[in-house]
C-alpha cells in the first residue's frame, strides 16, 4: 500500500515524514459491544507532501488522524516518525479541528502564542513567530482582538495560524472547512494551498468533499466504510503552476479533474452504500 | 492567482440607506419591552405589599406581630430621623460584616484549591467526591454545635460556619466547571503538547471560570443565610442578634429594619459579582 506508484510532484526526494504499519483501533462503549473503528492501516506520510484522506462519515478518518496527533492511542500495529528531520522549536504535530477551537478567553496574538507553550523558544522568537504566521492568515490587524468580536472564517484562521506557528512536521487538519459556508471555503481553499506553498508543510488534510481533496492535495488515499480500511490511493498530478497557486474555480475547469473527481466517487460510492446499508441493518 | 483575505467588503458594496420609519420601528419595540420589564418588576411587588397591607389591616394578621407595612416604614423613619435604628444597624452590620468577610474569603480560597484539585487530578476526585457528596446535604446550621464546641462561642466558630457554606458551593461548582467543559478545549492542550502549568492556568481554569462564578454567588448567599441563623442562636451582637432580639421584644420595626438591610446587602453583593462577572468572562456575554 506504501510507497506505490506516482511519486508526487513535491516529494522528488522520497524521505518519509511518518510510517504506520497495520494499525487498528477499537473502542469501548459503555453500553454496547467493542466497535472496530478502523483495521489494518498502512500508510506512509512523505515529506513535503499534502495527503488527502478521504472517505465516508464514521469511516474513522478522524480516528486516524487523531492517533497522529497524539489524541487518541492506536489499538494495534505501530507509527513511526522518521528521526531525520526532528529538530528543537517544533512540534510533531499540530492540529487544525473541524469545530472552532480558539479559546474565546485569550486575544489572537495569545492564542497562536498558545499553541508555543511546549517549544523551546527564546521571547522574541515566540513574537517573530506570533507576528509572521497571524500576518500569513491575514489576521495581524486583529492580534488584540478577542475570537467572539471575529467571523467563523477568521476563526479558523487564527487556529490554522496556531498550528502554522508551531511549524510542526506534520500538519494535521480534521475538516477544517467543513463547517463554514460555501464561498468562504472557496476562499479558505485557496488561502490554504497558497499558505503551503509558502511554508513548504508537509499535510495530512482529512475531508469528505471530492473536489477540496483533488484542489488541495498531492496524494488522495480513500478509506472504506467502518470498520476503516485504505480503499485506493490517487495522485493528483495535474495541476498547472507551482504549489501555492491554485485557483479552485479555474481547476475545476480541467478536464482531468472531472474525470478524477468521477473515479473517486466511484470509489466512494460503494463505501456510502455500504454504511447505509449497514446502518439500516444495525 | 492573488488570492483575497478578507472578502468581507463587496466591491459593489455601498452605504446602503435605511428607511427612517423601519428603525424607528425596532426602536420602538424595543422600548416597549423594557418598559414591561420595568413595569413588571414594580407592579408586582406593590402588589405584594398592598395584599400585605389588607391582609393585617383586615385582621387576618395579628396587628401587633405584623403590622401593615404603611405603619412599618413609618416607624422605621421615625428611627432613621431620631437615629437610634441607624446607629443600631450600623453596630450590628459591623459585627456581622467581620465575620462575614473573613469566612467568605476563607470558603472561597479553600472551594478553589479542593475544586480545582478535584476537576484536574482524578485521584483527588476519586477520592473526596463521595465525601463532599455525603456532608454536602447537610444543613451547615445543624453542625453549628460542633463548630462552637471545637471553636468556642466567640466570633470564630461563626466564621467557621460560613467558611463551610462558601466551600461547599465553590467547590462542587469548580469541578462541575471543570470536568463538564467542552472536550474541545482540552483538545487543543495535547494537541498542542502544553506544558502542565499552561494547560491550568490558560486551558482549564478559565474554561470553569462561568461555573466557578456562579459558584461564588451562590456561596455568598449562602454565607448570609448560615451567618443570621447561628447569629439568632448564638451571638449578643450582629443582624441575626438585632433581628431575633427585636422579635422578642416586640420591636417590629427594628425587625424589619434588620431584614431590609440583609435583602439590600444581598442585592447589592450580588450585582457587584455579577458586574465581576461580566468584566473577567466577556465572551459569555457575546
Amino acid at each position: 500500500m506504501s510507497g506505490v506508484p506516482g511519486v508526487s510532484r513535491h516529494a522528488a526526494a522520497p524521505d518519509v515524514a511518518l510510517t504506520m504499519e497495520n494499525v487498528s483501533k477499537v473502542f469501548l462503549p459503555k453500553r454496547g459491544g467493542a466497535v472496530l473503528a478502523m483495521t489494518d492501516v498502512s500508510l506512509t506520510v512523505r515529506r513535503d507532501e499534502v495527503l488527502a484522506i478521504l472517505g465516508p462519515s464514521g469511516c474513522g478518518k478522524s480516528t486516524l488522524l487523531r492517533i497522529v496527533g497524539g489524541l487518541d492511542n492506536l489499538s494495534t500495529g505501530s507509527m513511526r516518525w522518521s528521526e531525520s528531520q526532528r529538530e528543537s522549536g517544533r512540534l510533531d504535530a499540530a492540529t487544525v479541528f473541524q469545530q472552532d477551537s480558539t479559546l474565546p478567553w485569550l486575544t489572537v496574538a495569545q492564542n497562536i502564542r498558545l499553541g508555543l507553550s511546549g517549544l523551546k523558544l527564546t521571547k522574541s522568537e515566540r513574537n517573530e513567530r506570533v507576528e509572521r504566521y497571524a500576518s500569513l492568515v491575514g489576521l495581524h490587524a486583529f492580534l488584540g482582538a478577542y475570537p467572539h468580536e471575529l467571523s467563523g472564517g477568521m476563526r479558523q484562521r487564527v487556529a490554522i495560524a496556531r498550528a502554522l506557528a508551531s511549524e510542526p512536521r506534520l500538519l494535521l487538519m480534521d475538516e477544517p472547512l467543513a463547517a463554514l459556508d460555501a464561498q468562504t471555503r472557496i476562499v479558505m481553499q485557496s488561502e490554504l494551498s497558497t499558505l503551503w506553498g509558502r511554508t513548504g508543510s508537509t499535510v495530512v488534510y482529512v475531508t469528505h468533499d471530492i473536489e477540496e481533496a483533488i484542489t488541495l492535495a498531492d496524494r488522495i488515499v480513500v478509506m472504506s466504510a467502518r470498520p476503516g480500511r485504505i480503499k485506493s490511493e490517487r495522485t493528483v498530478d495535474f495541476r498547472p503552476g507551482a504549489r501555492g497557486e491554485v485557483d479552485p474555480v479555474a481547476l475545476r475547469a480541467i478536464p482531468e479533474f472531472g474525470q478524477l473527481a468521477a473515479d473517486l466517487w466511484a470509489d466512494l460510492a460503494e463505501e456510502v452504500g455500504d454504511a447505509l446499508s449497514a446502518k439500516e441493518s444495525s | 492567482m492573488s488570492t483575497t483575505l478578507t472578502p468581507k467588503a463587496s466591491p459593489q458594496a455601498r452605504e446602503a440607506v435605511i428607511d427612517q420609519e423601519a428603525i424607528d420601528r425596532v426602536v420602538a419595540s424595543r422600548r416597549r419591552t423594557t418598559a414591561l420589564r420595568i413595569v413588571m418588576g414594580l407592579l408586582v411587588p406593590i402588589l405584594v405589599l398592598a395584599i400585605w397591607e389588607a391582609l393585617s389591616r383586615f385582621g387576618v394578621f395579628q396587628r401587633q406581630f405584623i403590622p401593615p407595612p404603611t405603619e412599618v416604614f413609618a416607624g422605621m423613619i421615625r428611627g432613621i430621623q431620631d437615629g437610634t435604628l441607624t446607629a443600631a444597624i450600623a453596630h450590628h452590620g459591623w459585627v456581622s460584616l467581620q465575620r462575614l468577610v473573613p469566612g467568605f474569603i476563607l470558603g472561597v480560597i479553600g472551594g478553589l484549591v479542593v475544586g480545582i484539585a478535584m476537576g484536574i487530578f482524578s485521584l483527588v476526585r476519586y477520592g473526596l467526591q463521595p465525601l463532599i457528596s455525603a456532608t454536602y446535604p447537610i444543613p451547615k446550621i445543624a453542625i453549628f454545635p460542633i463548630l462552637i464546641v471545637i471553636f468556642g462561642i466567640g466570633d470564630e466558630s461563626k466564621i467557621a460556619v460560613v467558611v463551610i457554606a462558601v466551600f461547599f458551593m465553590v467547590a462542587i461548582n469548580t469541578t462541575t466547571g471543570i470536568i463538564y467543559s467542552p472536550k474541545i478545549y482540552r483538545e487543543v492542550g495535547t494537541a498542542f503538547k502544553l506544558p502542565r502549568w499552561v494547560e491550568y492556568t490558560k486551558v482549564i481554569i478559565p474554561v470553569a471560570l462561568p461555573s466557578i462564578l456562579a459558584g461564588v454567588r451562590l456561596g455568598l448567599g449562602n454565607a448570609l443565610i448560615v451567618l443570621v441563623g447561628a447569629e439568632f442562636v448564638s451571638s449578643q451582637a450582629g443582624l441575626g442578634y438585632y433581628i431575633w432580639n427585636a422579635w422578642q421584644i416586640l420591636d417590629i420595626n427594628a425587625m424589619f429594619g434588620g431584614l431590609i438591610v440583609i435583602a439590600l446587602f444581598g442585592i447589592l453583593t450580588n450585582w457587584g459579582l455579577l458586574a465581576l462577572e461580566k468584566k473577567l468572562i466577556p465572551w459569555s456575554q457575546a
